[in-house]
């Protein structure tokens, strides 16, 4: 079978088939451009970072002239993972604690002890000899590094288009214009196809319905028990929009870029209306100018999906990767990120966003893993082998060209999984839309 | 009041606030708890902030309250069916601050959550903070040390 999304409809498979798991590594993963990591990460000589992309153990490490480079975190010799912590400093070259093969810090194979006992194995014709290599390729967008796994593909700037903007616009809400990592991320462990999870992201028509045990509570608690006169508590405002309503979904708008990209909250979004942080604006000001500040500040896009796995929120500053695991399994990791030279509060209000939303703690992602998970055992029902993607379909609709639609509508689904199809179908062919 | 009167008044108070949450009885248990209220799971044991880095669980009572709501909520999906906890602890280590009529207790804990065919278990150090106010003693704050908050962690609904 081939034909696994028919314009409004997807197959179950995608979700529970661990074979179809394995191939979309190899042709939706290693074919794409992935999120890695952010370069505030390494900001020193030597500094490391690792993860695993499609299965892949790989590391990005700063180098002396400034640059990152990624490797495969693999000792050429016997397959040992060379940088074993999450993040460290690998000083002035790295050595692999097995037999001491060291390698520069770009991955150049740079000694073995007693070297001669390899003089008449011409290891120079080994794969042994290329040392740690590097990615395919790999592409550090304003502090977000990006690679491609495999040789042959669309390149980066084809891949991304103008869908680059949300990360321009999160990165420009710093009156620094820089970005900088805090802390560790939030894991959430999900048994579930991490499709699912990405499914979620432009899904304007279950907040209100499955979030109502959390942020309506929220409202009405506050109604009940707060003091009226007084603002409300910043968890209370970062609930209540969930509970907004069909109109105000469809009116935020959805966009949909080339390549499986899209986004919520074109021209409004439930990040719109949050209280403003004495002293921003006048730092956004001072940087941009009265006019680009407000260009900025308005564009206040709700999740922007960068097929295949990354998600986005620029108002609120934060990410999630959505790492699968298996067929039926996946991490979701939910990062922050402080505005460079902005009021502490704004950091403050993204740690608390990133608690109440993201945590495996969080009432508001119970409910979603809820849905995930319960989907995950009524899939394997043989009365219906498709799952609905038509909200708002319009016949002989086409994907591969950036369009701005309602923001109750499926497209952006429709658009992901007409790309992920392409992908699976053409076994790494570089694509020309 | 005699320290090791103290020492077994806040005892005492553990034990009773581990059999409220294992009943889930959420208001006698809330009845323990000072205005001041908060509840912390860091991140990492190092961690120094829970304002300005990202926190398994940072609440005060209005957030702690909205979560025991949510529990009794009709359509509280991710709770049908319910969970159910456990807390087995050691006896815990006091630390009595007569001037300010507080205390520090650390506790050892096996902290167990069950759902459905599922069943997680997470040994962890809890911090309770104390505060002796109006003739009673009452738990102003507590933080939980997770032997590893590292990993990637399935939902964890009920209360530490």
């Amino acid at each position: 079978m081939d034909n696994y999304f028919n314009g409004r409809e997807v197959h179950k498979s995608l979700f529970l088939d661990q074979q179809l798991f394995e191939q979309e590594q190899q042709r939706v993963f290693a074919a794409s451009w992935c999120y890695l990591g952010h370069d505030s990460l390494i900001p020193e000589t030597g500094d490391y970072f690792t993860a695993t992309l499609a299965a892949q153990p790989l590391a990005m490490v700063r180098q002396k002239n400034g640059d990152i480079v990624v490797l495969h975190n693999r000792c050429p010799h016997k397959g040992v993972k060379v940088l074993a912590e999450a993040r460290g400093n690998v000083g002035r070259f790295m050595r692999c604690p097995y037999h001491a093969w060291t390698f520069k810090t770009d991955g150049e194979l740079l000694s073995i002890p007693v070297k001669k006992e390899y003089d008449n194995c011409d290891l120079s014709s080994c794969s042994a000899h290329k040392g740690m290599q590097a990615v395919a390729a790999m592409r550090n967008y304003r502090g977000f590094v990006f690679v491609r796994l495999s040789e042959t593909g669309i390149g980066f700037d084809e891949f991304f288009g103008e869908s680059l903007s949300t990360l321009d616009n999160m990165v420009m809400r710093s009156p620094q214009g820089q970005l900088r990592v805090i802390g560790q991320p939030l894991l959430h462990k999900h048994r579930c196809n991490w499709k699912m999870v990405v499914d979620n992201q432009t899904d304007t028509c279950h907040p209100m319905i499955a979030h109502e045990s959390s942020a309506g509570e929220a409202i009405r608690l506050w109604k009940e028990t707060g003091d009226q006169s007084q603002p409300a508590p910043m968890a209370v405002e970062l609930f209540s929009p969930f509970m907004a309503s069909y109109e105000f979904f469809a009116g935020m708008g959805i966009r949909v870029w080339p390549n499986g990209h899209g986004h919520t909250g074109v021209s409004n979004s439930i990040h719109k209306a949050y209280t403003g942080i004495p002293g921003y604006w006048e730092l956004m000001v001072e940087s941009y100018g009265e006019e680009q500040a407000r260009t900025i500040l308005d564009d206040t896009r709700h999740n922007t999906v960068y097929f295949p796995n990354l998600m986005v929120k620029g108002p609120i500053q934060t990410l999630r990767v959505i790492r699968p695991v298996s067929a039926k399994e996946t991490i979701v990791e939910s990062w922050i990120f402080e505005l460079q030279g902005a009021p502490v509060q704004l950091l403050e209000r993204t740690v608390q966003y990133n608690n109440l939303i993201n945590s495996p703690c969080s009432m508001v992602a119970h409910d979603d893993v809820e849905m995930y998970e319960r989907a995950m055992e009524g899939l394997h029902s043989d009365a219906n082998e498709w799952v609905n993607v038509s909200r708002l379909f319009e016949p002989g609709e086409s994907y591969n060209r950036t369009r701005v639609v309602s923001g109750t509508s499926e497209l952006a689904m429709r658009n992901f999984y007409d790309n992920w199809q392409n992908l699976m179908r053409d076994d790494h062919a570089p694509r020309s839309n | 009041m005699h320290h090791d009167q103290t020492e077994r008044a806040v005892e005492r108070l553990l034990e009773t606030e581990m059999h409220l949450l294992d009943q889930q009885d959420f208001d006698t248990w809330q009845r323990l708890l000072s205005d001041d209220y908060t509840y912390w799971i860091p991140m990492s044991r190092e961690q120094r902030s829970p304002l300005h880095e990202s926190s398994l669980v940072y609440e005060d009572r209005f957030l702690t309250t909205l979560r025991i709501n949510r529990l009794a909520n009709a359509r509280n999906f991710s709770q049908q069916p319910k969970s159910r906890c456990l807390h087995i602890a050691q006896r815990p280590r006091i630390t009595v601050e007569e001037p300010s009529h507080s205390a520090v207790a650390s506790s050892n804990l096996l902290y167990c959550e069950a759902r459905g065919d599922h069943e997680w278990h997470y040994p962890a150090t809890v911090e309770h903070r104390l505060i002796h106010i109006d003739g009673e003693w009452k738990i102003q704050g507590k933080k939980i040390l997770l032997l590893n908050p590292d990993r990637a962690l399935e939902s964890l609904q009920l209360i530490i």
